[in-house]
């Protein structure tokens, strides 16, 4: 969610994307809150208190959510309350491993080609309902029907049946091994009963999608006004709840819709709201004048801004080209300059927090004279009255193009411009709309260098959608919908990355990704500029607040916050 | 006269259709489309082009334009807006729940600018060139100039900031009170405070306009003959400026107000983000981005007809305030 909020004033669509992949995301291991308050170094010093259940937390959305349906949701404001209606399958640790939630245990084959999962005994709907196999089962297939109306259907491409066995057992058949299968299928269990009398084409409009929410989760809906606010009760019921000490603690939640970002920090600071991730530009006054009422927790973004390089675009078709513009461009000088230091520059496509990063992987330094050495092994030829390189009596010119009205954006784009010029190259900045952008110029392929951001699932899966050809292949009107704007089509890449897709061996799989990033790396189809640390603002009185990697202040771990003690 | 409205509101025929053509074509020619909106929960999604076009295929999305404009048309005279893409509710749910709010707001806001701008208009109209009026002249041009914005911002962080809880920085009532758990004084006293704000920023920037209108058209009716000779008669000036003058004085104020009702229910993008208020114009505005078509449509045309609407209710309301007027 806070993700979003950052990424979407950069640009539109992409954003949800990771964001949604996110939101169903992490939980934590079941360890009782209170004594894990140091999971990560800003965490302040445990309470010497115990938590005590009570209290409201007031949240912000920037945005109407769209839906309270866990398989129809598809942004991350509908996240936000998905996150604490529904209970998942599975629960993530801060390394992204899998724990039990719904799912009391699971197995694979040895063929790799059927999960069996055995469903925790005894848990109940919040209307009373209990929730077993065929609630799994109905929440899954629903998806892999044809007449589904959401955005989720290859999520589940790989799975061929789903089985139950009996009322705690279901088993997943599979077409092929599928390693990122536990993320891809963790999806909040909807009640089968709640839907009786629609059919999947007709679900969004049954009272359960939206009204009247049916979920296993630690929250439940209790009011709903379109436009204001949607305030959740703690779930007295969870399933979950021996198991965390009582928890969820806090009574309700308010999720309040907060469309304009400098009016959310004045709620922030009035104690209004009770969590927020402000703009880079707002942290060092909120850690100064507000220490004694906010808390802050720093994190890194599990993804990042970079640029796309047209690889199937003379010059840049050639890598010793996109090497130069990447040992060219002055990253320092962005995050030093653009985004106040609070941002890292990523050494490769896997941020260092995940667990295929591989380590021997360095950030570049910036290196002019080398740069200029791989363009004049490219063919190039500097012409001394313009300062600009020539080939064939061509100048080495490129266009430049990225979303109007954010700042970091537009100044990305001067300092591209004035950093390349270094190198002899000469950059045309072009800002316009997002999505005329994307339209006009990205998608048909009419650029040579474009500026996105990019958000990571849980598993490294989320490169195919980067980097797999079969993401960056024109469609009949030539435009490339996929995320593999780029055009970069290395056979080596594809292979590792399907590899990997199916490999459970956690090991074999990390080789793969090591060799897939050192080929990216080299390659340099992409930019990576920089990966921000974000810093999230939770009022003092609001403790046990879990600080995730990749993920900061999430809502996920609310079950755990706590405001009253004993 | 009933010739003379049979043929106004037969004229607004063909100007609306304009109308639907127009906001159809807008959307149209936006670069984008729902599907990418909806599909970008997903990456996968994104990188299959025949979900993208499934998608677009169950919306009619892929039919020629005209006919997508006629099933529109055609829809919408059977009182059907379509659907909402973003929120999956008819287009009528989704404006029913915000439309309540932007009226609540701008029929004080309205009730406010009149009440205010019009005596405003009068006294510095009647002391032209005093001191009262320079600084109504001063206030009105500093309330045009002002972004409403940066007013909203200064209120924000001026006024809510330093009230200690009793002026909220946004939102439009507090979560739990209702009428059903509260007294109706504690709930509009909630509500009050919370309009406060607003309020403020729509007034101050709406002063300008009807005060100037105010005084100029005052000054030209203080200088006609019959004003004259109301003094020379020997009335009291009081009554010769609000009984004799004022009411002339008003007739060019109604000209300006036919956008009144549109405003109404019109909204303003930028109030109704900066205050969180849920309104019209917030919604057009999240529909915009998110090229929610159907959504869009149906406000931009909601706020031509309510603008067509007003004006021929000016017209009528003409023949009432000033008996010479006649339609035939």
């Amino acid at each position: 969610m806070r993700i979003s909020r950052r990424a979407a004033s950069l640009l539109s669509l992409l954003v949800v994307a990771g964001l949604a992949l996110s939101a169903c995301g992490p939980k934590q291991d079941p360890t009782p809150p209170g004594n894990n308050g140091g999971a990560q170094n800003e965490q302040p010093a445990p309470s010497t208190g115990q938590p005590a259940v009570g209290g409201n937390l007031n949240l912000v959305l920037e945005k109407e959510p769209d839906s309270f349906n866990s398989i129809l949701y598809t942004t991350a404001y509908g996240a936000e309350i998905v996150t604490q209606l529904y209970a998942t399958l599975f629960e993530f640790n801060e390394k992204y491993e899998p724990t039990p939630y719904v799912a009391e245990s699971w197995e694979m084959s040895e063929d790799q080609l059927t999960l069996s999962i055995k469903i925790r005994e005894g848990i109940k709907f919040t209307d009373g309902t209990d929730l077993d196999a065929e609630d799994v089962a109905f929440t899954l297939e629903a998806i892999m029907h044809p007449d589904y109306t959401g955005a989720r259907a290859s999520s589940l491409r790989d799975v061929e049946s789903i089985e139950v066995v009996d009322k705690h057992n279901l088993k997943i058949h599979l077409k092929k091994p599928s390693a990122p299968l536990l993320t891809n299928i963790n999806y909040g269990i909807l009640s089968k009963e709640a839907f009786e009398g629609y059919s999947i084409a007709e679900m969004e409009k049954a009272p359960a999608s939206m009204d009247a929410p049916v979920g296993a989760g630690p929250y439940k809906l209790k009011e709903y006004v379109r436009g204001q606010y949607v305030v959740m009760e703690r779930n007295p019921d969870w399933f979950m709840s021996e198991q965390y000490g009582g928890a969820p603690f806090i009574e309700t939640l308010t999720f309040k819709i907060i469309p304009d970002s400098q009016t959310a920090l004045a709620a922030l600071q009035n104690g209004e709201i009770d969590r927020l991730t402000p703009e880079a530009s707002d942290v060092a006054m909120l850690e100064t004048q507000f220490a004694d009422k906010l808390t802050a927790y720093n994190w890194d973004r599990n993804g990042f801004g970079y640029m796309t390089l047209n690889n199937s675009k003379a010059p840049l078709d050639d890598k010793r080209v996109r090497q130069a513009l990447t040992l060219g461009l002055d990253r320092e000088a962005i995050i030093t300059g653009v985004l106040e230091d609070r941002a890292t520059i990523p050494p490769g496509p896997i941020p260092p927090i995940s667990w295929a990063y591989d380590d021997s992987i360095e950030v570049l330094e910036r290196d002019v004279e080398k740069a200029k050495q791989l363009l004049e092994e490219a063919g190039f030829v500097m012409n001394e009255s313009t300062g600009i390189y020539e080939r064939d009596g061509e100048p080495l010119k490129l266009t430049f193009f990225a979303g109007a009205g954010a700042t970091t954006t537009e100044a990305i784009g001067a300092i591209a411009r004035s950093s390349w010029k270094e190198i002899g190259v000469d950059l045309d900045v072009q800002m316009i709309d997002f999505n005329a952008m994307m339209d006009n110029y990205v998608a048909p392929g009419k650029f040579d260098v474009t500026f996105s951001a990019f958000n990571l699932g849980l598993d490294p899966d989320s490169m195919f959608n980067l980097f797999h050809s079969s993401a960056g292949q024109p469609d009949a009107n030539g435009n490339v919908l996929g995320f593999n704007r780029a055009r970069f089509y290395n056979d080596r890449v594809d292979e590792l990355l399907e590899k990997a897709r199916e490999e459970f061996d956690p090991e074999k799989r990390k080789e793969y990704y090591s060799e897939f990033q050192r080929i990216v790396v080299d390659e340099a189809p992409v930019i990576m500029v920089y990966s921000n640390v974000y810093t999230d603002f939770v009022n003092s009185r609001v403790k046990g607040v879990v600080n995730f990697p990749g993920f900061g202040a999430t809502s996920d771990y609310i079950y755990r916050w706590y405001i009253n003690e004993k | 006269m009933a010739r003379y409205l049979t043929k106004r509101i037969l004229n607004m025929i063909p100007l609306l259709f304009i109308v639907t053509l127009l906001s159809f074509g807008i959307m149209q020619l936006a670069p984008g489309g729902p599907e990418y909106v909806i599909l970008s929960a997903e990456a996968d999604a994104m990188s299959d082009p025949q979900q993208v076009e499934a998608l677009r295929e169950k919306w009619g999305l892929n039919d020629p334009v005209h006919i997508q404009y006629f099933r529109w048309v055609g829809n919408m005279l059977q009182g059907d807006f379509g659907k909402s893409y973003y929120y999956r509710l008819p287009v009528k749910e989704v404006l029913a729940s915000a439309l309540p709010n932007t009226i609540r707001l701008n029929f004080f806001a309205l009730v406010l600018i009149y009440a205010i701008s019009i005596p405003l208009g009068v006294i510095s109209a009647v002391r032209q060139y005093s001191k009262t009026d320079m600084i109504v002249t001063a206030t009105a041009f500093a309330g045009q100039a002002a972004p409403s914005f940066w007013v909203a911002s200064l209120l924000i962080w001026g006024v809510a900031m330093n009230s200690g809880g009793l002026i909220p920085t946004n939102g439009i009532s507090t979560p739990g009170i209702t009428f059903e758990t509260y007294g109706w004084l504690s709930v509009l006293a909630d509500r009050a405070k919370y309009m406060f704000l607003p309020l403020i920023v729509i007034v101050f920037g709406g002063l300008t306009g009807l005060t100037r209108y105010m005084r100029s058209s005052m000054l030209e009716v203080l200088r006609e003959d019959y004003v004259r000779t109301a003094r020379a008669k020997g009335l009291a000036e009081k009554v010769v400026i609000y009984k004799h003058a004022l009411r002339n004085a008003v007739l060019p104020i109604l000209a300006v107000s036919g956008g009144l009702l549109s405003s109404l229910v019109g909204g303003s993008v930028i109030i109704e983000n900066v205050f969180s208020w849920p309104g019209i114009g917030r919604v057009a505005w999240q529909a915009v981005n998110n090229r929610d078509y159907n959504v869009s449509m149906a406000v931009m045309l909601l706020s031509a007809v309510l603008t067509m609407i007003g004006y021929l209710l000016v017209d009528i309301a003409y023949v009432w305030v000033d008996p010479r007027i006649k339609y035939d």
